[in-house]
């Protein structure tokens, strides 16, 4: 879909400049219509002017102001971006934005009228945009993946993208200006809350610039990344963002600009008592969910089994948490479909199904026999027939068939310093009908599991890339009395630091993470080397209390629990009254912080108090270096100057500015008033004691 | 320096719908589940029945807790929980080992105490101070230690230092040493290390070699009365020189096979064959144990020629099995009588094993155990055979080195205890020697080396370099370079060690003559090194230098 000019509204300035605004509507082909423009100020463009120097966006918004008796409701837009605004000066584009969805207001009473139309600047327009994820599952993205989305979805059209040379992962890299931003990744889940809600891409870049401690700017048909403390260079990418130059912000004093008006104001602005970062860490929790029985969609009730004086009653279920896999006779898979024709026959399905059971005995009183219970002791199980029929010499048993996984994506998260645990009960019976009996089992049965993260698979010794890798978890069942249920072999050691953890461990690595989607695939049990005889393994069993979680290494630093947020303080300056408002960071580095999905990665590894800080000269933790920044500038009162100058090209938002009439500072822009007829701007600057 | 701290708070969650502090476990499909609504720490709720671990962050639920302390109580029948202090006895149960501990008291009190109501026995000497009196006077010891008897037996013998008595009878005498051991032997066992002769031998119960085991394997002999009051003997062999007179004469046998004999899943004999035009049907006698699949053979050696055929069955209905046709060697039929054998099954593999025993098929005696059988193709089929191995080839054995005499092989072996070689040694002794033999070797080839070192030091080339300062081309007849000559010896410079004056110059280029005066003029130059110059070289010149020593 592309844009069509439908309005345009010329006017000259009073320097004879000519400027031109084209309102162009999505998908419109037709012909133009000219609007007159208002002729004190046809044209306006007002920069955020926030205070606060660390804001991580400061983004534009214009005013077009037309005189005429024409109705233009068709401008009303449901839509963020159906009406795109373009500003050019001399033809050149200085202001991309769209007009501002569901807002319109004219005057009703007069026959000609100065008709405001309210728009935004393109990248405002994120705010409106979810986050939508870049394949179908979720993945780990790059920054600079995020940086070029968020320019790009905001469909404006920038003339180049200003990115501070700053950051890198080493001195080495920082000279030979490597990109970090490509090597720093974060988990696409850190981007969607507890209840799938996305972020917005507003939201999204306001992180990212908060974490990088950047301000994002759209000033006059460029885009700019300021680092107000930065003195270096600063890369300047082309719009599609495949090349760059190397660019240094000037110098200016007002003076030299001129003026173009008299109403200067000076403020003073006060430093600040305290500074603190709270990273929201968005931990995993539970990274495997349980399966609530109570929440299941019946699949069948099948009569009762009665033997002797045993009453068997089974419930089936469509499960939820789980995907179970059902065979037919020949071990094919059968589709939901399919599934559907066994409703009759549950019993039946070969595979797993979730099943409610009870079993009760019938006792005879009186000359009447009845329930030896009042209410049903629902067993919550899963039933998992492996074969036919004990006699059938037909059809082969499942072994290495797969039972269940996981239906949705597990977290995408990078997994370190922890271990999970398998840990399952099972009830083996060799009874054609799948009854249970009393009769004591040998031997010990075991099922195949396979467990990925990302690309790495776990083989029962370590993480490898061999995606064909699994591990078997052994049921000694031997050591159980006849019929029960017996469980799986539990391989934690003392030496394995995860205190409460039972059942089957698997370690993750130490330090450097595993990234991806997490995978688990239970096969079917199979009966122990050398014992083919299927009673060893069942013509079906039972699994009960199926769980699997998940423990952090014991004894890291603070003794964090799995629902911690982490906090970072100072005083800038005692002497001052007010706190600085708490700064909360949904991307953050790692700092023994267990399992998040806030956390940045840097080169696969977790980025913690290991950035490349060239304003430092040294590796440092960004919240720390924000608050290290804030000191610098917040640690003594700052003046706030608001000068009306004459409009200069020359400004941009790393230009430092100074006042003759203010020796030793300096000054930066933030924020202001361009009217583009008077050739004036409201300049709003704020002394930058971070850079000199 | 700003050091800034840090610490860990409650997190909070991203969504607006939880709060501070609640850990929301996601499920599929944007369901969540919110493990704690408060703010501040976790509390997991344990419930009666799950399996979890306790730690600071849950609680138990009211049945888990009932459940906990019951899990605590030992119970009056309970005898296996170990007594701790973290559990407890019930009432009942605390009864019962109160009575317990009471009556362990009386125990004690009794074997401690004299009983006055019980007989009983004193372990240690009483002592009575004031005497003794026993029954109603019957009979007393005096403090003086005077007694008062009614009778006194001394069963072996009675020292006395003065006898007076009314009467003495003396009822039995002991006269000469045989006497003494004939009553000793009516008393206890007789053992006699070396030969006894009996003169009269009467045996109450058994007479017996020091080993017996009886039946048809067994060893050693016994005559031995039964239970019946039968007398029997049973021995390994009897010789009797005169006659012999037998009233009855059971001969018992031992049954064995002739030919093979194959242990496997089934089994059964043909009693009736039926056809149509595809199949037989086969009636089988007794129990029927053929599933679907399996491989039946049926091999007989009969003076009217053999019969051989290992066919599939198809299908198995009551006490038939089906079989097609097709299966059967050309020109033979399935005939009642026939004995098959199930050997394998085309696809359950818990029925493709076969036991093989023969004592005399091919004069190779041996076990064989075979396993995968599932065509009538053996190939590999063969995991173990114990006993006659002649005949076996396998590539995975030297030409020279294949399985033959009587022995075992099998796929794997796991053998406990001791495992003699020829030589008479254990494998544990032979390893050891090796061990000990191969121990000595890297001294050996350290020694060999060492010399061979020494040897290569003592007889190293010695060579000669010439190095030059300034290259060894010029141009524009700028010549300025010094030269120096090195001598090696192998690859140690021995340069320093050579009296200078050995060192001897060489030029030669295209005039003779004048490398005739400069070889003369640098023949006793005395130095490995020499600067060159354009006076040095016309227009082309090689130079070399001779070292005169002796090595």
């Amino acid at each position: 879909m592309s844009y069509g000019v439908i309005y345009t509204v010329p006017f000259k300035s009073r320097k004879e400049t000519t400027y031109l605004v084209e309102i162009q509507k999505d998908g419109y082909e037709g012909e133009v219509i000219e609007l007159t423009g208002n002729g004190e100020n046809p044209f306006s463009v007002e920069i955020d002017d926030e205070e606060f120097l660390y804001t991580p966006t400061r983004f534009s918004t214009a005013t077009i102001r037309i005189v005429g008796n024409d109705y233009l409701q068709s401008l009303y837009s449901t839509k963020y971006q159906q009406y795109r605004v373009i500003f050019r000066r001399e033809g050149v584009i200085i202001w991309t934005g769209f007009v501002k969805p569901e807002l319109y207001t004219q005057d009703y009473t007069s026959t000609k009228f100065v008709l405001e139309i309210q728009c935004i600047s393109a990248m405002s327009t994120l705010e409106y945009i979810s986050y939508k994820k870049a394949e179908d599952n979720y993945s780990f993205v790059s920054l600079w993946y995020l940086i070029k989305r968020c320019v790009t979805e905001s469909r404006g059209i920038y003339s180049a993208v200003y990115v501070p040379h700053i950051y890198a992962k080493n001195v080495e890299d920082y000279q030979k200006l490597a990109n970090v931003l490509e090597s720093m990744t974060v988990s696409e889940q850190n981007f969607f809350d507890e209840d799938d809600k996305a972020m917005n891409l507003k939201e999204v870049i306001e992180e990212i610039c908060k974490f990088l401690n950047w301000t994002c700017v759209d000033w006059l048909g460029e885009l700019y990344f300021v680092d107000i403390d930065h003195n270096g260079k600063y890369c300047k990418y082309t719009p599609d963002f495949s090349s760059f130059t190397m660019e240094s912000g000037n110098s200016l004093s007002v003076q030299e600009i001129q003026f173009s008006g008299s109403d200067h104001t000076l403020d003073l602005l006060g430093g600040y008592n305290k500074a603190s970062v709270r990273t929201s860490n968005y931990n995993v929790g539970d990274i495997f969910p349980t399966e609530d029985y109570s929440k299941l969609k019946s699949f069948a009730n099948p009569e009762d089994k009665v033997s002797g004086n045993k009453v068997t009653v089974k419930r089936f279920y469509i499960p939820g948490v789980y995907k179970f896999f059902q065979y037919n006779k020949n071990r094919n898979e059968i589709s939901e479909s399919e599934l559907a024709s066994y409703k009759n026959k549950p019993d039946e399905i070969i595979g797993a199904m979730p099943i409610k059971r009870c079993v009760y005995n019938m006792v005879e009183k009186n000359g009447q026999w009845n329930p030896d219970i009042t209410n049903y002791n629902w067993e919550e199980l899963i039933q998992v027939r492996r074969g036919w029929k004990r006699t059938d010499g037909n059809h082969d048993f499942l072994s290495r068939d797969k039972i269940l996984t996981f239906a949705s994506q597990l977290p995408v998260a990078p997994y370190a310093n922890g271990a999970i645990a398998i840990s399952c009960y099972i009830q083996i019976t060799a009874n054609d009908d799948l009854s249970t009996d009393s009769e004591k089992r040998e031997g010990t049965p075991y099922c195949q599991c396979s467990l990925s993260i990302g690309n790495k698979y776990y083989n029962g010794v370590s993480w490898v890339s061999d995606s064909t890798a699994r591990f078997n978890i052994n049921f000694p069942m031997s050591e159980v009395s006849g019929g029960s249920f017996g469980q799986n072999e539990n391989t934690k050691t003392l030496n394995m630091p995860y205190d409460g953890l039972n059942g089957y461990v698997v370690e993750l690595p130490r330090g450097k993470p595993l990234l991806g989607e997490l995978k688990f695939v239970m096969y079917s049990l199979t009966p122990p080397p050398g014992n083919y005889t299927n009673s060893f393994a069942g013509i079906g069993y039972y699994i009960k209390d199926l769980k699997m979680s998940y423990k952090l290494i014991d004894g890291l630093e603070d003794e964090l629990s799995e629902s911690n947020d982490r906090y970072y303080e100072n005083v800038v300056n005692g002497e001052y009254i007010n706190e600085l408002d708490e700064i909360k960071f949904k991307l953050s580095s790692y700092n023994n912080d267990g399992l998040c999905y806030g956390k940045v990665l840097l080169n696969d590894d977790y980025l913690s108090n290991n950035l490349y800080s060239s304003l430092y000269d040294q590796l440092i933790r960004p919240e720390e270096q924000l608050i290290k920044r804030i000191i610098g500038q917040y640690g003594a009162t700052k003046i706030k100057l608001n000068q009306i100058l004459m409009s200069d090209a020359r400004i941009t938002p790393i230009t430092l500015l100074s006042d003759k009439h203010m020796p030793n500072r300096k000054f930066i822009t933030t924020g202001g008033e361009l009217d583009f007829k008077m050739e004036q701007f409201n300049c709003k600057m704020i002394e930058n004691n971070g850079r000199y | 320096m700003v050091d800034i701290k840090s610490k860990a708070i409650p997190a909070q969650p991203r969504s607006k719908n939880y709060p501070t502090g609640a850990v929301v476990v996601r499920g599929g499909g944007g369901n969540t589940t919110v493990v704690n609504q408060n703010a501040g720490s976790i509390i997991k709720i344990v419930k009666s029945l799950e399996d979890s671990i306790f730690t600071e962050n849950n609680v138990l639920s009211s049945l888990r807790t009932l459940l906990e302390i019951r899990k605590r109580i030992i119970a009056q029948t309970d005898n296996e929980t170990v007594l701790s202090d973290d559990n407890t006895f019930s009432s009942l149960r605390t009864m019962e080992e109160v009575n317990g501990a009471i009556e362990e008291v009386l125990k004690t009190i009794e074997a401690t105490y004299l009983n006055k109501t019980k007989a009983d026995k004193a372990s240690e000497v009483i002592t009575f101070l004031k005497g003794l009196v026993i029954g109603d006077n019957t009979a007393s010891i005096s403090e003086d230690g005077d007694a008062e008897v009614r009778n006194l037996i001394a069963r072996i013998k009675a020292t006395v230092a003065a006898l007076e008595a009314k009467t003495v009878t003396v009822s039995d005498k002991t006269t000469t040493l045989n006497l003494v051991v004939q009553k000793l032997a009516e008393t206890y066992d007789l053992n006699v290390s070396n030969v006894a002769t009996l003169f009269r031998t009467i045996i109450r119960d058994y007479v017996s070699s020091e080993i017996f085991i009886p039946g048809l394997t067994g060893e050693g002999f016994k005559l031995y009365k039964a239970i019946s009051g039968d007398w029997n003997l049973e021995l390994d062999n009897l010789t009797i020189r005169k006659a012999m007179t037998i009233f009855e004469l059971i001969i018992s046998k031992v049954r064995a096979v002739n030919g093979g004999l194959v242990v496997s899943p089934a089994n059964g004999r043909v009693k009736s064959v039926n056809e149509d035009s595809t199949n037989y049907v086969l009636g089988i006698e007794g129990d029927m144990t053929f599933v679907a699949d399996d491989l039946v053979r049926c091999q007989v050696f009969s003076p009217s020629g053999a019969k051989y055929y290992w066919v599939r069955v198809v299908s198995v209905s009551g006490d038939a099995i089906t079989i097609p046709k097709s299966e059967f060697p050309v020109g033979t039929v399935p005939a009642v009588g026939d004995d098959l054998v199930q050997m394998g099954n085309k696809t359950n593999t818990a029925r493709q094993g076969v036991l093989y025993l023969t004592a005399s098929e091919d004069g190779k005696p041996r076990f064989s155990v075979l396993d995968g059988v599932n065509s009538t193709d053996m190939t590999g089929k063969s995991k173990v055979v114990l006993g006659c191995l002649d005949g076996i080839t396998d590539s995975d054995f030297p030409d020279d080195l294949q399985p033959d005499g009587y022995g075992l092989y099998a796929q794997n072996v796991f053998l406990k205890g001791l495992f003699v070689l020829r030589n008479g040694k254990s494998v544990e002794d032979e390893l050891n020697a090796v061990k000990t033999e191969l121990s000595v070797i890297p001294g050996q080839i350290s020694s060999a080396i060492t010399e061979s070192k020494s040897y290569t030091d003592a007889h190293a080339a010695i060579h000669t370099e010439v190095i030059s300062s300034n290259g060894t081309a010029f141009r524009n007849d700028v010549i300025d370079s010094t030269l120096t000559a090195r001598v090696y010896k192998g690859n140690v410079d021995i340069t320093d060690t050579i009296n200078q004056s050995c060192f001897k110059w060489k030029r030669k280029s295209n005039n003779s003559e004048k490398d005739a005066i400069w070889n003369l003029k640098y023949s006793t130059y005395g130095s490995n090194i020499i600067n060159i110059t354009s006076e040095d070289v016309d227009s082309k010149a090689v130079f070399s230098c001779d070292v005169l020593i002796n090595y």
